[in-house]
């Protein structure tokens, strides 16, 4: 006796050895572990109790009907053009997707840091990943009691898919998959993670039981086949906030210490968030015990929570720090995005400009195109046109709702509230989602860097004492060398008046020039630049010896230096 | 002896090291699998190694401590070398897998993320292995005895190892997820070379090969010039049998002496290298009569 236990001692180590190294193969397989939603998908009971295998499919198909995001894409096409990325099979989305939002973030070979890292949290298929080609639901339990299958074992094969891997290796539908490369599987969700760490053409095998008998198969796994839905992890853990990473714009506006943490630009309505009490401006700074970096960091830890479960959020509200407990849930299925159809023509609408895109009144009609409840009052984009708006991310069919904070219901606010030209962080909505959009300060980068000003360095401001001697007049947004050039239909452009003989210029107010010939007489100005202006100010100016260089695009400095070189081209035919 | 405590505490060594080593097992084990770090897992292997050795010495014990019986009249201090032969093969295959999957993981790229846990795990591996260092060397010191000193460097060598992976681990963190499976293999190459080590000592001593150490011989030699009425030695043989020497003393005595006193210089000679060997011993003891010419 005493003697056998001897060989126990290194029997159980070498045992322990064994146990190891498998688990030590077993480690560089699972890929991303903390990507993974855990959570198993809500099954109501009429769908267990009633024998229809295909129920999950009807419900996806419904889904996608109401343009849920859970549409799977299997290649995205290249070059969409204006550095925009659409990665979803999406028909709701007006105008693609912009801005450099990154859709698809469950998707680990993407290049992090994109643009303006705005991330809508939606978790997605592996676009690279393999498939069966199989529609696959649990088991219910009249199956499971014909097929005399313990409850809640196996996955049940509702439709093989024509030509698809699992067709070729000899799977059929009814089958119910108990093992799926050596591992039981119980649920399709098990299944797509034994995928998620496989590649195209390997070879797995799938224990099948097929009219009470086991079955085996090998199957060679493929790529899917574009526009098909592979068993995606469905409904992930849901918190319903917008979250933005924060730039150098967005920490000034509101007056955040640092930007370490993210921004919450929109809390959705009966939302968890909204219950905890998150509002939008608030950063996030921890989410449980973790600190924020980023929104790729906050949205792997929303997925890895399990709803239901209370998380403390530590965020920044003006200067103080709050803890709000959010319990994350599900997306409700009723709340996917509106259809929404291609915006109708403008109609009677008061129009104005901004920092090179045409904005409106959005009025009923518009709202009623894009979806938006009704009653919803902003500022339309209708055209993007030229930079800094095109740089930043605009779009055709976003609606302004604030910037920097004050709404902007009409014209009248928006160009108050958009007058100031130090910046600004605009509240958008596009889709049905709302997004900051950080307009840098002239002159600088949305990092915060400032942009090399270059010929415009020798011109310094002179205060506007008494007539200055200018030979060229610029329509700008802004009272510097540094704002674009605009048109006199721009609402209250300011003037610039440069005089190359001594490289000054002076700014004139918006506000004094309300007799625009008599100011230019007065100050000797010879040449307006100005990107449109309107034919009778055009003739009135031309027939007191006014040449008009109109049509320009860029900062004013640029066009003094095309001014200088003789490169503007004088309107004719006045 | 610096206390009255070394002594208790250096027979504790032994077990403390095995007691150490089991719970590394299972704590780097554990926290390298739910961490997910290759270098860790590769490291509880290497403690399963080290335990392996200290298992294999109390097996050894446990066999040799038979009774030489019929079958086998020089009884079975052998086995041990079998038992670690096999052992450490299958060690050595083991290592070789570490190395093969850590090599794999890093040509395909495989993202291996580790999370903190992970890094604890060999922070905790690191200090359980120096303190268990630092008491062996304190011991060994103290109650005068290399071969402790020598084992507790061993533990210093975990340590090194912890600290690769520690490393590795941190690396990944940073984003270099090549670095965690280098540390595999860095620590696959440590076992292996444990393996090497201890496969040709067990085949060198079932050889019969002579003791390493230099100074057994000397010591005999020491001994034996101390008894009396011994003419000369002849020869020395001398073989590890388990945890005992075995040695063959051929004397040369008188050839004109009694039988007596032939056996009485034989006790003498047998009592003598027993003392001032530190290893239980065997001694066998011939003599060979020859002409003395003073």
């Amino acid at each position: 006796m005493k003697k056998n236990m001897i060989w126990l001692g290194p029997i159980t180590v070498l045992a322990f050895v064994a146990v190891l190294t498998v688990m030590y193969g077993w480690v560089g397989s699972i890929n991303s572990i903390g990507h993974e939603t855990r959570e198993t998908p809500e099954v109501s009971p009429a769908n267990q109790v009633q024998p229809r295998p295909d129920n999950r499919a009807d419900r996806r198909a419904g889904r996608q009907g109401q343009g849920g995001q859970l549409v799977h894409h299997g290649r995205f096409p290249a070059g969409i053009g204006n550095g925009q990325i659409q990665l979803i099979n999406n028909p709701t989305f007006p105008a693609g997707i912009g801005n450099q939002q990154i859709q698809l973030i469950n998707n680990t070979t993407f290049p992090a840091g994109i643009g303006n890292g705005q991330i809508q949290l939606i978790n997605q298929n592996n676009p690279a990943q393999p498939f069966l080609g199989l529609n696959l639901s649990e088991v219910n339990e009249v199956v499971a009691k014909e097929l005399k299958l313990p409850a809640g074992t196996g996955v049940y094969v509702n439709k093989v898919v024509a030509m698809s891997p699992g067709q070729k290796a000899g799977i059929k539908t009814g089958d119910v998959i108990l093992k799926c490369a050596h591992k039981t599987v119980n649920t399709p969700e098990q299944v797509g993670q034994i995928l998620a760490g496989k590649k195209a053409g390997d070879v797995i095998k799938v224990v099948v039981n097929r009219n009470g008998g086991k079955k085996s198969f090998h199957v060679k796994l493929e790529n899917a086949p574009m526009g098909l839905d592979v068993g995606a992890i469905q409904n992930p853990t849901w918190m319903g906030a917008d979250i933005q990473d924060i730039d150098t714009v967005m920490k000034i506006q509101f007056n955040l210490p640092d930007n370490r943490g993210v921004i919450v630009s929109h809390v959705a309505q009966n939302s968890p968030a909204q219950a905890a009490g998150l509002r939008t401006g608030d950063m996030i700074r921890r989410f449980g015990g973790t600190r924020l970096q980023d929104v790729k960091q906050l949205q792997s830890l929303i997925l890895g929570s399990r709803p239901g479960q209370q998380v403390r959020l530590t965020i920044l509200r003006n200067g103080r720090h709050l803890a709000l407990d959010v319990i994350p849930g599900h997306k409700p299925l009723g709340s996917a995005t509106p259809n929404i159809p291609f915006i109708a023509p403008a109609d009677m609408a008061i129009e104005g400009s901004w920092i090179g895109m045409d904005v409106t009144e959005a009025s009923a009609n518009d709202v009623a195109a894009l979806g938006l409840p009704a009653g919803t009052r902003g500022i339309l984009v209708n055209d993007v046109e030229s930079p800094p708006a095109t740089m930043v991310g605009f779009q055709t069919g976003d609606v302004i709702m604030a910037v920097n904070g004050s709404p902007t219901p009409d014209m009248k606010q928006f160009v108050a509230a958009s007058k100031k030209q130090s910046g600004a962080v605009v509240d958008i909505i596009r889709g049905n989602k709302h997004l900051f959009i950080s307009v840098p300060p002239p002159g600088f980068t949305l990092q915060g860097t400032q942009l090399n000003t270059g010929v415009n360095n020798k011109f310094r401001q002179v205060a506007m004492a008494g007539p200055i001697r200018g030979r060229l007049g610029i329509f700008a947004s802004g009272p510097d060398l540094n704002s674009p050039v605009v048109g006199n239909t721009t609402n209250l452009p300011y003037l610039i008046l440069v005089d190359l003989s001594n490289n000054s210029y002076a700014v004139m107010d918006p506000n004094s020039l309300n007799s625009l010939p008599q100011v230019l007489q007065q100050h000797k100005v010879t040449g307006l630049v100005c990107a449109n202006i309107s034919g009778p100010t055009a003739a009135t100016l031309a027939s007191r010896g006014v040449v008009i260089y109109s049509g320009v695009v860029g900062t004013a400095g640029d066009a003094i230096h095309l001014y200088e070189t003789n490169r503007l081209i004088a309107m004719k035919g006045l | 002896m610096k206390y009255a405590a070394c002594e208790k505490c250096a027979r504790s060594v032994g077990m403390v090291n095995v007691v150490g080593n089991i719970s590394m097992i299972l704590i780097k084990g554990y926290m390298g699998v739910v961490g997910g770090s290759k270098g860790l897992i590769a490291d509880a292997i290497h403690s399963c190694a080290d335990l392996l050795a200290t298992v294999v010495m109390i097996i050894g014990l446990k066999i040799s401590g038979r009774e030489k019986d019929d079958d086998y009249p020089y009884g079975y201090g052998k086995a041990e070398y079998l038992v670690a032969i096999v052992i450490y093969l299958f060690l050595f295959v083991i290592a070789l897998y570490i190395l093969y999957d850590g090599a794999m993981a890093i040509i395909e790229g495989r993202q291996v993320v580790p999370c903190m846990s992970a890094a604890w795990g060999a922070i905790f591996s690191i200090a359980i292995n120096e303190l268990m260092f630092r008491q062996s060397v304190c011991a060994g010191t103290q109650i005068n005895s290399p071969s402790m000193v020598a084992k507790a460097w061993e533990s210093r060598s975990d340590v090194l190892s912890s600290i690769a992976v520690l490393i590795g681990i941190i690396g990944a963190k940073m984003g270099f997820h090549f670095m965690d499976p280098l540390a595999a293999i860095a620590v696959g190459i440590i076992i292996i070379k444990i393996c090497i080590e201890m496969v040709k000592d067990a085949t060198l001593n079932l050889m019969d090969r002579m003791p390493e150490e230099e100074d057994v011989m000397e010591q005999v030699r020491g001994a034996l010039a101390r008894v009396k009425d011994i003419a000369g030695i002849k020869d020395i043989h001398a073989r590890e049998v388990g945890p005992s020497l075995e040695f063959e003393v051929w004397l040369n005595v008188q050839e004109h002496i009694t039988v007596s006193h032939g056996e009485r210089i034989k006790r003498e000679a047998k009592k003598a290298i027993k003392k001032v060997m530190e290893k239980e011993s065997f001694v066998r003891v011939r003599l060979f009569p020859v002409e003395v010419v003073l």
